[in-house]
């Protein structure tokens, strides 16, 4: 694990120390070395984990959110490059040490072994993408959505910690592999309910859940374009991660605590998904995209069947490698328009069909085509909630009729139709444009071959 | 599983091809709404993939017919439902003239003779477990009559040539849901088959007719084609007279089987009796698009170039022609 730790600690030195037009190519190619070689945990002998230390390890579930993770690192910076492009070199270095710092606590996340040691990391997380987000991001808002952003995170989170504390006073330890022997029934009691609600609550914030969701569309709209690619695309995971680890110790309680977070997640996903039809900004309706596959995750992990939580994994992975590329696309659109309005870009396919392809694959991956890992995480999802419960098929359904639709009307809106005689003057695709979206593309392609490696542990 | 790929593969298809001129927003929107319609009906699809994983444990269709579950009434019903999207059945059925905005190659194929035959394909895959059940049966019976009458009746009041035949093939695959509801898959199959020589044939006509005449579609402008161009015209006539049946050319094979069956068989009289009106309809909406385009004088303006000359378009109308004249006959013997 240190093989990649240390090296991207080092990534920052690395940033301070390059010179002036070295800089985007030294980080971009040693943190693609560095995912080269988080691959190689992807190799998994057995069904326990991988161990390397007392404090980090690997296992089936954290490995493809851990090369998740290290690849989207080359790919925030080959994104950034553009509207750093005007800032002096101090800023430019300043921003991708933040995003550095970002990556070496999230790497640390994944595998911490320790849960006080993920709740930590869990929290400084957020530091540097406040920082990110408030100081690099482009509109007044972006100061409101970091306060809400770090309040109700904080908020939820705080709870987790006298959680953890509590729980390591009773048991001795919080390492996951002597909890997974460890493992007894909760008693039923009144603060056992609140220690399951104390313990979720802060995934659940983080996820987001329906009701708690509000941080995230000001958070990712108002984000620069690496914060919104990394918000999407890995910290949401980090709340569907930990709710995985956490809730093999929060039996029997989860069988009746569950039932009021399934009703607002099969609820939201609904809702969240009709709001993406009537949206105008783009970074709003890929954000509440974002709600809206994330309360399938929130469902899964809730309902507790092999086959939910194989859906869970598979769908955490994909919904990372397609929400960052939308948020790519979108930000190509706003660094020519210089605004999100969907309107203000229309036509596209007519002047840009290149790219217009990357938005066909994008649009068709969201609303889970077969035979890519989209489609399977969800697919699992719903036959693991069919068998929960018979009914929730009807709201699965909807909520899948629903993302077609909102998918394919992003897909319309900014490629298809007449386009506004204000375009003539943008200037046409990077090659850096069109290799970060064949980057993200590529993953997800190649996946659906062989979707076993990110169906998580109980494959 | 993989017919779920395939399945929802051909459904993008589609919105991909209806909009192929994708700077007309009619084409855009049409395209929109055909998907919104695929997928309610491909809920019913998964639907009845979660109940067979949890009922018989496979995806697998011999497995699912050696176990012959009870109760089928559930994914059934999802099955129907999915027929219905797909297929254009009556509660899902607009988007297939709206796809008409497509070019008319596409709605040749896509929506005559191959995607749209998917629902009653993915019917005819079930029919065992359809044989067992009662319930299912009759409903798919009620649907396809209903289905039939009521897009022929629409095919009566239009005036666009595609939008005529669009609701044509609607009314052709009413009436193979119908073949199913009387338990008669081998027949349905075999409409499908037969179905396609004729339908296309008359889609890759009527765009010949359109290209000729400088794009335009509404058949009240047209007239006086006989002599114009003849190829197209002789074509047209026979498969139209293919697709209401008449002896010894394709239809007669698949369609008045499909009529004797019902005829004979015990089922829903209502049902049979809306089936016999949406056949003789059939004759009615098709004769109508002979006389607007092709007899009488011409209505449309005199300066267009009438042509015929593009080989590829005659070498194929020729081969559907040769189809729709000899195939019935090849393939039930």
């Amino acid at each position: 694990m240190l093989k990649i730790i240390i090296p991207t600690i080092m990534l920052m030195p690395l940033t301070w120390l390059s010179k002036k037009n070295m800089i985007w190519i030294n980080t971009t190619t040693y943190s693609l070395l560095i995912s080269l070689i988080s691959l190689s945990l992807l190799n998994q002998p057995s069904n326990n984990s991988l161990n390397f230390s007392l404090m980090f390890f690997s296992d089936p579930l954290s490995a493809p959110l851990l090369v998740l993770t290290t690849w989207l690192l080359p790919l925030m910076l080959m994104a950034s490059q553009h509207h750093l492009s005007k800032e002096p070199l101090i800023r430019k270095k300043l921003y991708i040490t933040m995003l550095t710092m970002l990556q070496t606590l999230l790497i640390m996340t994944f595998t911490a072994t320790e849960l006080i040691s993920f709740y930590i990391l869990f929290e400084a997380t957020l530091v540097p993408t406040l920082i990110i987000i408030t100081r690099w991001g482009n509109q007044t808002e972006r100061l409101n959505a970091g306060l809400y952003f770090l309040f109700y995170t904080l908020m939820g989170s705080l709870p987790l910690l006298v959680a953890l504390i509590s729980i390591q006073n009773l048991t001795g330890s919080l390492n996951f592999l002597l909890i997974q022997y460890w493992n007894q029934a909760l008693p039923d009691s009144w603060s056992n309910i609140f220690l399951w609600l104390a313990c979720m609550m802060a995934f659940m914030v983080k996820m987001p859940l329906y009701g708690l969701h509000l941080w995230l569309p000001k958070a990712h709209v108002e984000a620069p374009i690496a914060g919104s690619m990394v918000l999407a695309a890995i910290l949401l995971k980090l709340g569907g991660y930990g709710m995985l680890r956490i809730t093999t110790m929060l039996n029997p309680q989860t069988s009746f605590m569950a039932y009021p977070f399934l009703m607002l997640s099969l609820w939201g996903m609904i809702m969240t998904s009709s709001i993406c039809l009537r949206q105008t900004d783009l970074k709003s309706l890929i954000a509440y995209s974002s709600v809206s596959h994330m309360a399938l995750v929130i469902v899964a992990v809730l309902i507790q069947t092999p086959w939910s939580y194989m859906g869970a994994t598979a769908l955490m992975i994909a919904h990372g490698l397609t929400s960052s590329m939308l948020f790519c696309l979108a930000n190509s659109n706003y660094e020519r328009t210089h605004s999100r309005t969907m309107i203000l870009a229309r036509g596209l396919q007519t002047l840009l069909p290149l790219m217009a392809a990357w938005w066909l694959l994008a649009s068709l991956t969201n609303l889970a085509l077969p035979p890519s890992i989209n489609l399977i995480g969800e697919l699992f999802v719903v036959m693991s909630s069919f068998s929960w419960s018979n009914i929730t098929i009807i709201l699965m359904g909807t909520n899948i009729t629903i993302t077609a639709l909102y998918s394919l009307y992003m897909l319309i809106t900014t490629q298809r139709g007449k386009y506004t005689h204000h375009i003539n003057s943008i200037k046409p695709s990077f090659t850096r444009e069109n290799a970060l979206m064949a980057l993200h593309m590529t993953p997800l392609l190649l996946l659906s071959l062989n979707p076993k490696i990110i169906l998580g542990f109980t494959y | 599983f993989q017919l779920f790929i395939g399945w929802e593969g051909v459904g993008i298809m589609s919105f991909l091809l209806i909009g192929w001129w994708y700077g007309r927003t009619d084409a855009n929107t049409a395209a929109l709404q055909a998907i919104l319609y695929n997928r309610i009906g491909d809920i019913g699809f998964i639907m009845a993939m979660a109940w067979f994983l949890f009922n018989t444990n496979t995806w697998d269709l011999q497995q699912i017919f050696m176990l012959d579950p009870n109760l089928t009434n559930l994914p059934l019903l999802g099955l129907l439902l999915a027929a219905t999207g797909k297929s254009a059945q009556f509660g899902l059925h607009p988007w297939l003239p709206s796809a008409m905005e497509g070019p008319t190659p596409v709605s040749a194929l896509l929506h005559s003779s191959t995607m749209v035959v998917a629902g009653v394909f993915l019917l005819i895959r079930f029919h065992p477990l359809m044989e067992n059940n009662k319930t299912i049966q009759s409903l798919t019976l009620c649907l396809g009559a209903i289905t039939t009458l009521f897009t022929a009746i629409c095919a009566l009041t239009q005036n666009d040539i595609k939008k005529i035949i669009a609701f044509s093939t609607s009314s052709q695959l009413g009436l193979m849901i119908v073949t199913m509801g009387i338990n008669q898959p081998y027949l349905a199959f075999l409409h499908i088959c037969t179905h396609a020589f004729f339908k296309a044939m008359l889609f890759m006509c009527s765009g010949s007719i359109i290209h000729s005449l400088n794009d335009e579609q509404d058949i009240r402008k047209m007239g006086g084609l006989f002599n114009a161009m003849p190829f197209t015209t002789t074509s047209l006539i026979i498969g139209s007279l293919a697709l209401t049946g008449i002896p010894f050319l394709t239809g007669f094979y698949s369609k008045d089987l499909i009529i004797e069956t019902a005829n004979t068989s015990y089922t829903n009289a209502w049902a049979l009796l809306m089936t016999l009106i949406a056949t003789s309809l059939t004759a009615v909406y098709s004769t109508r698009i002979i006389f607007f385009a092709l007899l009488g004088q011409p209505r449309f303006l005199p300066l267009t170039s009438i042509n015929e000359n593009s080989p590829f378009l005659i070498n194929s109308i020729k081969r559907l022609l040769i189809g729709s004249i000899f195939a019935g006959f090849f393939i039930s013997n």
